[in-house]
């Protein structure tokens, strides 16, 4: 977090340790995918919902 | 000026209204989650203490925030229709319970992948997580009373007082890590200190928060216009509605 990191652009250099996230790619796209699928989910639900107070 | 805003207050006016808002809130929030996953995993720094696992920050934060802050609004909504008895309130209170339940899961989901890389386990039974489990089963249990009764009168009336008595679990949750010795780390943003975080890590969690709010209010409309459209099944503007459609 310090002053010199500042302003850097992040490189990730290659897909591979793009997903590797530093050895936490578990944690971390585990977050985003469980939140991801719960947006998801949510939205379905609302459409679903939708077409059924419309029949 | 007053007169306009109370003429949305039926759910006859606030129909038609909600729909026309859905979509640009849903771009809103479609394009500022771009933005703040583009800041968040290319522009923001590694952080030199934990390495990559911080990146859970940017849903993490946002998510646990909106928890909070849709159960105070949602409380709010039910507080009104209680003392006002209006019909549009308890309907905005029932429509923002289970975004307000997905953000609570959320929190405690990206926090259990966070805690365990950097505190060593999944759960530990802290003030600022316990508490912040509690908020998940007042939401589910305010959505749970209200689909228990079949008045939908009287589900507002009891959803409201569960919902108010529960309002006192926010500042809990919130001020957590102040009164206790909490495994939790303090607040990184407040507003009286200048944030402890890289500037542009500060701008990847703003963004995914604002992105949050637009989800929200899309998701809470969307939902409003379903419920409208069951209650209301009987009128004879939704008779004609469903006509039309």
């Amino acid at each position: 977090m310090g002053a010199d990191a500042e302003g850097r652009r992040m490189n990730w250099g290659s897909l591979d340790s793009f997903l590797a996230m530093g050895g936490y790619g578990f944690y971390v796209w585990g977050s985003y995918g469980v939140t991801a699928l719960c947006i998801v989910l949510e939205i379905l639900s609302l459409n679903t919902s939708k077409g059924n107070s419309k029949a | 000026m007053t007169s306009d805003l109370f003429r949305f207050a039926a759910p006859q006016a606030f129909f038609p209204l909600a729909g026309k808002l859905i979509p640009w809130f849903s771009v809103l929030a479609g394009v500022l989650t771009l933005a703040g996953l583009y800041v968040a995993f290319f522009v923001a720094p590694t952080d030199h203490q934990q390495g990559e696992a911080y990146r859970i920050i940017f849903i993490h934060v946002p998510a646990a925030w909106m928890s909070m802050f849709l159960y105070v609004v949602m409380a709010g909504w039910a507080g009104i229709g209680l003392a006002l008895n209006t019909r549009l309130s308890g309907m905005m209170a029932s429509a923002i319970a289970p975004t307000g339940a997905m953000f609570t899961f959320v929190a405690l989901w990206t926090g259990a992948l966070w805690g365990r890389p950097t505190w060593g386990a999944y759960w530990v039974w802290d003030a600022r997580l316990t508490s912040e489990l509690v908020l998940l089963f007042l939401y589910l249990g305010f959505i749970a009373l209200k689909s228990a009764i079949p008045d939908p009168v009287r589900a507002d009336r009891a959803g409201a007082i569960l919902a108010l008595v529960g309002v006192v679990n926010v500042p809990i949750i919130y001020f957590s890590v102040q009164w206790w010795n909490t495994l939790h780390q303090g607040a990184s943003v407040s507003l009286t200190r200048a944030p402890s975080m890289a500037s542009t890590m500060l701008l990847g969690m703003l963004l995914m928060a604002l992105a949050a709010w637009m989800y929200s209010i899309a998701t809470a409309l969307s939902r409003v216009r379903s419920i409208i459209l069951e209650r209301e099944r009987d009128a004879e503007w939704v008779r004609m509605q469903r006509a039309a459609a």
